[in-house]
């Protein structure tokens, strides 16, 4: 596994590439439960809560294009995208289950128009090794 | 890379070649109305070429791709040399810069979109010789 740009990585939605993608961001979040006491001497204490993960993606437009339509009406029936995935240059990432929090879609005047996507995992999100 | 889209846009209006004066450029294409398309900021037009003539040149560039398609941003300059004894000449550049402005360019390898061009600046090249100069953006994405 070798160093690389972010331009080499890929979002695919449901099996498809979203090759309309510029910049996206996956996080990944442990919920800390505090449980800071008297007998914590000066110090907070944390436990873990419950984990959650999301994807953020800015996709220029394009009409017609199919991926961005399945993201749309993923969030206009609201149903869910079976499978996310996140992956590097070399196949290795993320994918889960996620649901479509919101769609924005700014028209700059001076810019190409946009999608501004936000995914929420629903469910575990796994480890993808290799083209696994 | 675009050049070419921009100079037959402008051949192809009639209101901003009526008053242009034609030139041979020889070869193939033989006499058009003179406007320039260069490859670079430094080429200037044949000394035997008369005013006014239009001057298209590549600025600059920058990235602007998706994951899956190559493109990019394009500036290119559109400059209106002018006869100095033309007093019209405000017009001809008003009349290119809305032929040019959010107008439609084709191109056999790019789809070309968002063009926007800045108004009509009036400024003087090396030899004093007056000109307008418009500033186009656009961007682009290969087929």
């Amino acid at each position: 596994m070798s160093k690389q740009a972010g331009f080499e990585g890929a979002v695919d939605i449901n099996g498809v590439e979203l090759d309309l993608a510029r910049d996206a961001q996956l996080s990944i979040n442990g919920e800390m439960i505090d449980v800071t006491a008297r007998d914590s001497k000066g110090w907070e204490e944390n436990i873990y809560g419950i984990n959650s993960w999301g994807l953020t993606v800015t996709a220029v437009f394009k009409e017609g294009d199919a991926t961005l339509a399945v993201i749309r009406n993923a969030l206009l029936l609201k149903t869910e995208l079976n499978d996310v995935r996140y992956i590097y240059k070399d196949g290795e990432g993320f994918k889960g289950g996620a649901k479509v929090e919101s769609i924005g879609a700014p028209q700059p005047f001076r810019d190409a128009a946009t999608y501004e996507i936000a995914l929420v995992g629903n469910g575990a999100v796994a480890a993808v090794t290799g083209q696994s | 890379m675009i050049r070419k889209a921009i100079r037959d846009k402008l051949l192809a209006d009639a209101a901003v070649t009526a008053d242009l004066p034609d030139y041979d450029f020889g070869g193939v294409e033989g006499t058009k109305k003179a406007i320039f398309a260069f490859d670079s900021v430094d080429e200037v037009p044949p000394q035997d070429a008369k005013h006014e003539c239009i001057i298209i040149r590549p600025v600059d560039s920058e990235e602007f791709d998706t994951r899956g398609d190559h493109g990019g941003r394009l500036f290119y300059s559109v400059t209106l040399h002018v006869d100095r004894t033309r007093r019209n000449s405000r017009n001809l550049a008003r009349l290119i810069w809305l032929s040019l402005d959010k107008s439609s360019l084709t191109h056999a390898n790019f789809n070309i979109y968002g063009v926007l061009v800045d108004p009509p600046v009036a400024g003087g090249d090396r030899t004093a010789f007056p000109e307008y100069r418009m500033e186009l953006t656009c961007l682009v994405e290969a087929k």
